[in-house]
């Protein structure tokens, strides 16, 4: 009798912690999924509560009116069509079709699911309708208008990031679409389906050479004793059953890894991977956040891959930004972000605040540290070493007089044959506290990197610089 | 065992009620239209659970004091939430819910006497054996299909699953052969014993069961030979059942991939999992409001995914106070265990105990997709007929051991005093005798030493019962 006791005393004390597990899992999940879960699509209570609740308004972060309701069911845009094309895929639009943006993934306030008690009472008493919270995002119209512009009639896309906070003060993507005119876009012509895409954050692109950043920071972390190390570049490599070339099919000679990086030499590249190895280059892309699932609060955003291939010709491959690699260009912003930052990388943030029906200001922006990727002094040799390709190696257009810029360039091959023009990459950062910017631009099939995105780059930054940045 | 001092217990029942009202007078208020007038069924159900709760509360434990009070409480108000919920579903519903809620109060109440006036249970293992796999053989040889799985069939228009009633069923049968320990004959019983109605269950699809028997066997096999060997290789059998499963039934590998990601498999069977969640995130911490949702969307949202309808209206800040309710429940049944006076009282407890716990683990784990999901109903809030029943005689299982235990405490006690007073009357009858002639100062001596020797009595009872 006496051990049926003890074994029912560890029984009772097992089930109370399933118990306690079982709260503390439903806690948890709902904390951390619920809105994922709320804005999907299958979700029936969104249609409906958009029928009774005026919808908040959607602003910029200086107050622009993004977006905006006077009754229930009904929705304003910007009365400008640029603007409203250019914050198309960050604001969203009414019925959810493009379900990424602001109007799905914040419908909780928008729709004022997320009012307290007092609150609800207080609408239900005094005010005629419900009404629902409005946002505020860190995005600035003015620069979003200027970048979409000069994306031009280019497929493309450009972010900019502050690198101290986190916060997105530019996004867009071209093609666009008109949340104030659906119907064309919902009627199905293929074509314009992919207008519908946020490129910054689903548009998952081959990286090329922007990703060498990565594989420098990899040897920067892990074998500083490789920067001694000079390799040859004899204008191409024979890797297992293949040839690694260099853009252009140039013979960059004896390299050093930081002219290298300058040059943007692949065959230094892909000689410097073998002796980094495989896994050592996992690990640096992971920390990058390649291959993670990130489950920002403000946002949705795809999963970017790192992908070492099991043969040695794709490993080289792989260590360029080429192979399976894949990247969306705000993973490619964060990573120069990071760099900028000391090696500590921020999460991006696009909501600073929401305000309620009354005005009163509520769950403000705070900068949330995701991870540090890099020691501060391994992220000083990566960024002096991005600012070099701007003051001297392919990056030079990316420069901006009286302020230090850093940057790397990238032209991805998508066609094996190369009868398609390469993806032109650019990613950097402003070096300076009181314009503390980063940015990532991509146009597809726009040529070299060097000689069409740096130039844009350098436009936009130049442009959040006059506004203040 | 000492006798517990039980605060609040009239403050949760009148919480209850409370509860009961508030929830229809919400209802009411914000259904009610002029045109179609009152609806009586609201008045029936809210009179009627009222007033079974009353009646639970006044009468049975002024018949039984010894019941546990805290456990019919916590099970009462799971009933509570579960009958507001089913009212606002579909009054219909509630109605019949009341009255497999009135039946299982009966059934609560003669479980209770049986077990604490019945001498005979620890020696029927055969009768339990055999009509647990009756039972089983009955539901898969004549069972009607729903949701995949063979469950249920109809007698004189009422759907009876009989895997509910085997679950009481097993947990006697397993107390039986442990609390008559025959060694490995024993072992080799029981393993034989769960292993078939497994077998039955997982024949007939219904994964939840097996889950949730394995379990309840598993954790009486601890209690009843506390041999650490045995119930590894237990869970090492389940472990290896269920990887078996896996490989040879696709509907055990459609189940995993739904947990793994419910979201791919939306337009297939992923349906009522993504709902089940977009219900508990819409309501988030403090719900919709009750009223204010739409559990029309959750599919099973009577029986199987009634979690969801709860925290989608009262937020998932409810769905915790549920699980705690629970726990409640839990503890009271684990210390109704420790009181049993011999094992076979203790094994059925625990084993009672253990089912209730597992059951609302496996669905509540399922609807927030902690772990797989598996067809079973919510103890006590689930819509059903069998279900309410057999929760209700699990509930009396307990109860009628709980009173066992107080009345084994009273004889004890009264044990003790008669003890303590033939010692006392002794030592009276010698000192009356020499103070026979001064009655006014034996009074007062008698007044005095009255109270001492209470409390000392009381002192020795207790210490008999601690070193117990």
């Amino acid at each position: 009798m006496r051990s049926v006791r003890k074994s029912i005393k560890v029984l009772l004390w097992t089930f109370v912690a399933m118990f306690v597990t079982l709260s503390a899992y439903l806690g948890y999940t709902v904390t951390v999924n619920g809105a994922r879960w709320f804005i999907s699509p299958h979700n029936p209570r969104l249609g409906q509560q958009q029928q009774n609740v005026i919808a908040g308004s959607i602003l910029d972060r200086n107050h622009v009116v993004l977006a905006k309701s006077t009754q229930p069911g009904e929705r304003q845009y910007h009365p400008d069509e640029i603007m409203r094309k250019a914050t198309s895929h960050t604001v969203g639009d009414p019925s959810g079709v493009a379900a990424t943006g602001v109007e799905s993934f914040h419908a909780q306030y928008l729709l004022g699911f997320n009012v307290n008690v007092f609150e609800r009472l207080y609408q239900g008493i005094v005010m005629q309708k419900r009404v629902g919270d409005s946002v505020v995002l860190t995005l600035d119209s003015a620069l979003t208008d200027y970048a979409y512009r000069k994306l031009g009639s280019n497929a493309g896309a450009i972010v900019v990031m502050n690198w101290q906070t986190g916060e997105i003060l530019c996004s867009t993507s071209a093609p666009a679409y008109d949340p104030a005119n659906m119907e064309q876009y919902q009627n199905g012509a293929n074509s314009l389906e992919s207008n519908l895409v946020n490129r910054v954050t689903m548009g998952r692109y081959t990286p090329g050479s922007v990703f060498k950043t990565v594989t420098l920071s990899a040897v920067v972390k892990y074998r500083p004793d490789l920067l001694q190390k000079t390799y040859s570049c004899a204008g191409h490599y024979e890797v297992g059953e293949g040839v690694i070339t260099c853009a252009g099919n140039a013979r960059h000679g004896e390299q050093t890894v930081q002219k290298a990086y300058d040059n943007s030499c692949n065959i230094a590249f892909a000689q410097m991977a073998r002796d980094l190895g495989r896994e050592l280059l996992i690990k640096m892309a992971q920390e990058y956040g390649f291959n993670q699932e990130f489950l920002f609060e403000d946002f949705v955003i795809f999963q970017s891959k790192y992908t070492a291939g099991d043969r040695d010709l794709d490993f080289a491959w792989s260590s360029i930004g080429q192979y399976l690699d894949l990247a969306t260009p705000l993973e490619i912003c964060m990573v120069a972000a990071t760099v900028a930052n000391g090696g500590v990388m921020m999460e991006p943030q696009l909501v600073k605040s929401i305000v309620n029906a009354r005005n009163y200001e509520k769950d403000k922006l705070h900068s949330k540290i995701l991870k540090r990727a890099l020691e501060s002094d391994m992220a000083q040799m990566v960024k002096d070493a991005m600012i070099s390709v701007v003051k001297e190696g392919t990056g030079k257009s990316g420069a901006i007089s009286g302020l230090t810029v850093g940057g790397k360039t990238g032209s991805a091959e998508v066609s094996d044959d190369k009868t398609q023009k390469t993806h032109a990459w650019f990613h950097g950062f402003i070096d300076s506290d009181k314009s503390p910017l980063a940015i990532a631009v991509i146009i597809e099939q726009g040529g070299s990197g060097g000689s069409v995105a740096a130039p844009i780059a350098r436009d936009v930054l130049k442009k959040a610089v006059a506004l203040g940045y | 065992m000492k006798r517990l001092h039980r605060p609040g217990s009239g403050t949760i029942l009148a919480a209850i009620t409370l509860f009961y009202l508030v929830g229809f007078f919400v209802i009411f208020i914000n259904t009610f239209d002029g045109a179609s007038g009152l609806d009586y069924r609201l008045f029936l159900v809210l009179f009627g659970a009222v007033g079974l709760l009353l009646f639970q509360y006044g009468v049975l434990i002024s018949f039984f004091p010894g019941m546990d009070r805290a456990a019919l409480l916590a099970a009462n108000f799971l009933c509570a939430v579960g009958m507001v919920a089913l009212y606002r579903i579909s009054p219909d519903t509630a109605v019949k819910q009341l009255i497999w809620m009135a039946a299982g109060m009966v059934a609560m109440v003669a479980s209770m006497l049986l077990i604490r006036y019945g001498r005979h249970w620890p020696n029927l293992h055969w009768l339990y054996i055999i009509g647990s796999f009756g039972l089983l053989s009955l539901s898969l040889l004549s069972g009607s299909t729903s949701f995949g799985a063979n469950l249920s069939f109809e007698i004189a228009g009422f759907a009876f699953q009989p895997s509910e009633f085997v679950k009481f069923v097993l947990v006697m049968g397993l107390g039986a052969l442990f609390y008559q320990r025959k060694g490995w004959i024993t072992v080799l019983l029981a393993g034989g014993y769960v292993g078939g109605c497994l077998i039955l269950l997982v024949v007939s699809k219904d994964l939840g069961a097996a889950l949730l028997y394995g379990g309840t066997a598993i954790c009486m096999l601890y209690a009843g030979t506390g041999n650490k060997l045995l119930v590894g290789s237990a869970l090492g059998a389940v472990g290896a059942g269920s990887v078996a499963a896996y490989h040879l039934f696709s509907h055990v590998r459609v189940r995993i991939a739904l947990w793994k990601n419910p979201w791919a498999m939306y337009e297939g069977q992923g349906y009522q999992v993504v709902q089940g969640l977009i219900a508990i995130a819409s309501g988030g911490l403090l719900g919709l409001g009750l009223t204010k949702g739409m559990p029309m969307a959750i599919p099973v949202r009577q029986s199987d995914y009634i979690f969801a309808v709860i925290c989608e209206e009262f937020g998932w800040i409810i769905g915790i106070c549920l699980v705690s309710f629970y726990l409640i429940f839990i503890v009271r049944g684990a210390i109704i265990a420790m009181g049993a006076r011999n094992s076979f009282d203790a094994l059925v407890a625990i084993g009672c105990v253990a089912m209730v716990t597992l059951q609302s683990f496996i669905n509540i784990g399922g609807v927030i997709k902690l772990i797989p999901l598996t067809g079973i109903t919510l103890p006590f809030v689930s819509y059903g007929g069998s279900s309410m029943i057999s929760c209700f005689i699990i509930l009396g299982i307990l109860e009628g051991i709980a009173v066992k235990n107080a009345d084994a405490d009273e004889l004890e006690f009264a044990e003790a005093f008669a003890e303590e007073e033939n010692e006392y009357d002794s030592r009276e009858e010698i000192w009356n005798e020499e103070n026979y002639f001064d009655v006014q100062r034996a009074d007062d001596g008698q007044a005095t030493d009255g109270l001492k020797r209470r409390s000392e009595r009381n002192r020795r009872v207790s210490e008999r019962r601690n070193r117990r």
